[in-house]
């Protein structure tokens, strides 16, 4: 009853979805790491409070972003297992 | 059937309520600690005794808690009994994660490199997202002991996990050693016993937790650090940042701490006694090199200059003290022609780095600074090579960060595969609190030093400058070059290691403090070597001894084992780090890159590519391992001499990548080559078809 098997109709599978979330959350991911490393030097033309925003994003900003991206991940992926979950108990149930 | 609720059981919950009480009590017990401390010191007790209490109190306070959670209990020893809730840890991994380097060396990177070394902070808290996206929940799910035990159960066969073992022991080794010489810097520092005595005083305390309890008493007492060394490294934070700026909240304050730093910068770099003493420096360099073109002849030289300073002392009834530093100067000069290269070598590059503006710092808030995107063309140049090298170094550590087996199996510890990714947001927001101090730390410490110490006459410097440059004057050292008896900024020589460990005494904080530093510091170092032993220990006994050597091994010989092992890679890692080699960082560095080119591609392909097999495996940690090494070997000053490389470093660097960050060429060729192997073999059998559904299907969380 483990065996999973990807079910036809308009709703994507429970892997599918993991995948695409995890996909969605890795971008958002690259592209903070990317931007910050790489344009630090032009975002330093405006400031954030009394720092250059270069600065700011490095030391700051991407590292709250990247607590953003695990906690919203978390929480998605919980609820989709318990969405699977439940439904699976409704059939076997 | 699995609860659907997937929140934490009533049963962690409860032990959450009984873990907060205790350690929260804890807490309180620390905080009435060193309250009591700073009032013996207010009444007079010496700094040997306070240091020493400090020492002693929390050595002996992380061995009660692991002699309280000794077990032989197979699961108990290697996972915790996985029953850890989320929050401790979270805890327990920031603990595991701050190495002595993050802890001392990052402020210090930050002071001496400005913007640069910030890679390390957006690197070390990055790599969270790619263990919480992609690897912890799955390793939860599938419910080992160890990573190779992974790699075992998911590819099938005894090579993954044989390759695994390897590569766990070795970068975890590594990295161990590293820890090790932080654990004896501090404790000397700590005690003034010498750096040999320090590491086995240290080793002791290792010892006690990891040799009776295994993984429970190592997350206990992880938990326990991990509040000493955020209590540590936060108090002179925030009380730095009242004295400055009058706000308890340094993260929002020192932004104006920044801006007068940028300013002096400003200042300093067109100050006449600056240039004066950066071209007497010049002066001393181009000396050096002279003296390099002949080194037999400026030996010589040498002698006869300084036995007439001798002389002239003498004939003018100089102070005896004066006259003895000349003789000692005499008879202490380098002997043969070798030792004298070397130390005129020495001279040359010490004038050279010194005689940069700023002292060879780059200013603080500048985005490669080396280069300018405007500039002329060589000035474009460095600033495409530095932005490279940041990116380069960025990614390579959090992907290392991403497969350190230490901090894997901490996901291992928790109830549930829930539990596990809501412990990496904890453990992300625990590190995050250092991390973010870090970068004020460094800015404010270099207020201080630029707005207070420079500029100030030698015979009023503070105790501090005197007495650490008598502790170790490759830390600290200061030097009238220009005779005008102040300090100036390029007279000043502050290592990396002293920022974080002298910025109570910087900032003016009692005595208190600057020992409370240090006891989080000796935190920081004791929990992560005690997360590796942990790891290499069980990897050989659980997956070389038991799975490979002697399959019928009762679990509890197999304990005995691992406590045995742990002993044995205690004592190897102490007499590798006795013998002192430098660079605290560096070698950190070679351990992320190791673990990122040997174990990224296999973990995360193992769960998100269903046609990776054996083979591929196999190889593609291998070829990632092999590439990452080849990199290191051929661009690593250290090692191209090691080895004897001499064809020229531009030629064996690629795209003028720095070999600090070797990884990010490790893991693609690693993850190319398992892609091509695996289509290029047979597919997975039906036992590891099944290990991968098992991955993607919730629900499933043996263990």
């Amino acid at each position: 009853m483990h065996e999973h098997k990807p079910e036809a109709g308009p709703k994507r599978s429970y892997w599918q979805r993991v995948c695409l979330w995890t996909a969605l959350g890795l971008a958002l991911w690259l592209g903070v790491t990317f931007g910050v490393a790489w344009w630090a030097h032009a975002m330093d033309a405006w400031r954030v409070g009394r720092m250059p925003a270069g600065y700011w994003w490095a030391t700051q900003g991407a590292i709250g972003i990247y607590l953003l991206i695990i906690v919203v991940h978390g929480w998605l992926m919980d609820r989709l297992e318990r969405e699977v979950l439940t439904e699976a108990d409704r059939r076997h149930g | 059937m699995a609860d659907p609720v997937l929140g934490a059981s009533e049963e962690t919950r409860v032990f959450t309520r009984v873990l907060s009480r205790r350690y929260g009590f804890y807490t309180l017990g620390v905080l009435v600690f060193i309250l009591g401390l700073g009032v013996l010191e207010r009444m007079g007790w010496p700094r040997s005794w306070i240091g020493g209490t400090f020492l002693i109190a929390t050595v002996v306070v992380y061995g009660a808690i692991g002699l309280m959670s000794r077990t032989t209990d197979e699961s108990e020893y290697y996972v915790a009994g996985r029953r850890v809730p989320a929050v401790f840890n979270g805890m327990a991994t920031a603990a595991d994660w701050m190495s002595a380097a993050s802890f001392i060396g990052t402020a210090g990177v930050l002071y001496l490199q400005g913007f640069a070394g910030l890679a390390y902070i957006l690197g070390w808290t990055g790599g969270y997202c790619l263990v919480a996206l992609l690897l912890a929940p799955y390793l939860r799910r599938l419910g080992c002991f160890t990573i190779p035990e992974f790699l075992g159960a998911r590819y099938g066969g005894e090579l993954p996990r044989l390759v695994g073992v390897v590569a766990v022991a070795l970068v975890s080794f590594v990295y161990v050693v590293v820890q090790i010489y932080g654990v004896g810097l501090i404790t000397s520092h700590l005690t003034g016993f010498s750096f040999d005595i320090g590491i086995f005083v240290g080793l002791g305390g290792v010892l006690v937790c990891s040799f009776l309890g295994g993984m429970r008493a190592v997350t206990w007492t992880q938990v326990a650090q991990y509040i000493i060394l955020i209590l540590a490294y936060l108090t002179p934070v925030v009380w730095m940042s009242l004295n400055q700026t009058g706000s308890p909240f340094p993260l929002f304050s020192y932004g104006q701490q920044l801006e007068h730093v940028t300013q002096r910068e400003e200042v300093l770099k067109k100050d006449q006694a600056e240039l004066t003493v950066i071209r007497q420096l010049q002066v001393r360099a181009d000396d050096a090199l002279r003296k390099l073109e002949d080194v037999r002849q400026a030996m010589v030289d040498d002698a006869e200059t300084l036995a007439a300073r001798v002389k002239a002392l003498q004939a003018r009834d100089a102070a005896p003290a004066q006259v003895q530093q000349a003789e000692r100067r005499l008879l202490s000069r380098p002997q043969t022609e070798a030792e004298a290269r070397v130390a005129y070598q020495q001279e040359y590059d010490d004038a050279r780095q010194r005689a940069l503006p700023l002292g060879g710092m780059p200013p603080q808030a500048q985005p490669i600074a080396a280069g300018n995107p405007r500039g002329d063309a060589a000035a474009r140049e460095a600033y495409e090579v530095g932005r490279r090298n940041f990116l380069a170094l960025v990614l390579c550590l959090m992907l290392g960060t991403a497969a350190m087996p230490h901090v894997l199996t901490r996901y291992y510890t928790t109830p549930s595969v829930s539990e596990a990714r809501r412990s990496v947001g904890w453990s992300l927001f625990f590190i995050a609190l250092l991390y973010l101090a870090a970068p004020a730390l460094a800015v404010m410490v270099k207020y201080e030093v630029f707005t207070h110490l420079v500029g100030m006459p030698f015979d009023e410097l503070p105790g501090w400058i005197r007495r650490w440059s008598k502790l170790d004057p490759t830390l600290v050292s200061v030097e009238d070059i220009n005779g005008d008896g102040l300090l100036q900024l390029a007279e000043l020589h502050l290592g990396g290691d002293v920022i974080v460990l002298a910025a109570p005494e910087i900032g003016g904080l009692p005595l208190v403090v600057t020992y409370l530093v240090a006891a989080g510091g000796l935190a920081a170092a004791l929990s992560t070597a005690d997360g590796l032993l942990l790891t290499i220990s069980n990897a050989l006994s659980h997956d070389l001894y038991y799975r490979l050597v002697n399959p019928r091994a009762p679990a509890m010989r197999r304990v005995m084992l691992s406590k045995f092992l742990v002993l044995v890679v205690a004592l190897a890692a102490a007499f590798i780090a006795s013998m002192r080699f430098a660079d605290i960082l560096q070698f950190v560095s070679a351990a992320f890159s190791l673990a990122a080119a040997t174990f990224f591609p296999a973990l995360v392909m193992g769960i998100f590519w269903r046609r990776a097999n054996r083979t591929g495996a196999v190889l593609g940690m291998l070829s990632g391992l092999g590439v990452c090494s080849y990199y290191m070997v051929t661009n690593h000053e250290l090692l191209r001499r090691l080895f004897g490389v001499t064809r020229p470093l531009q030629d064996c660097a690629w795209w003028g990548i720095e070999p600090i960050a070797a990884g990010v060429f490790g893991a693609p060729a690693g993850a190319l080559v398992l892609v091509i192997a695996s289509l290029l073999s047979r597919p997975p059998g039906p036992a590891e078809q099944a290990v991968v559904d098992r991955l993607r299907t919730p629900g499933w969380s043996s263990g």
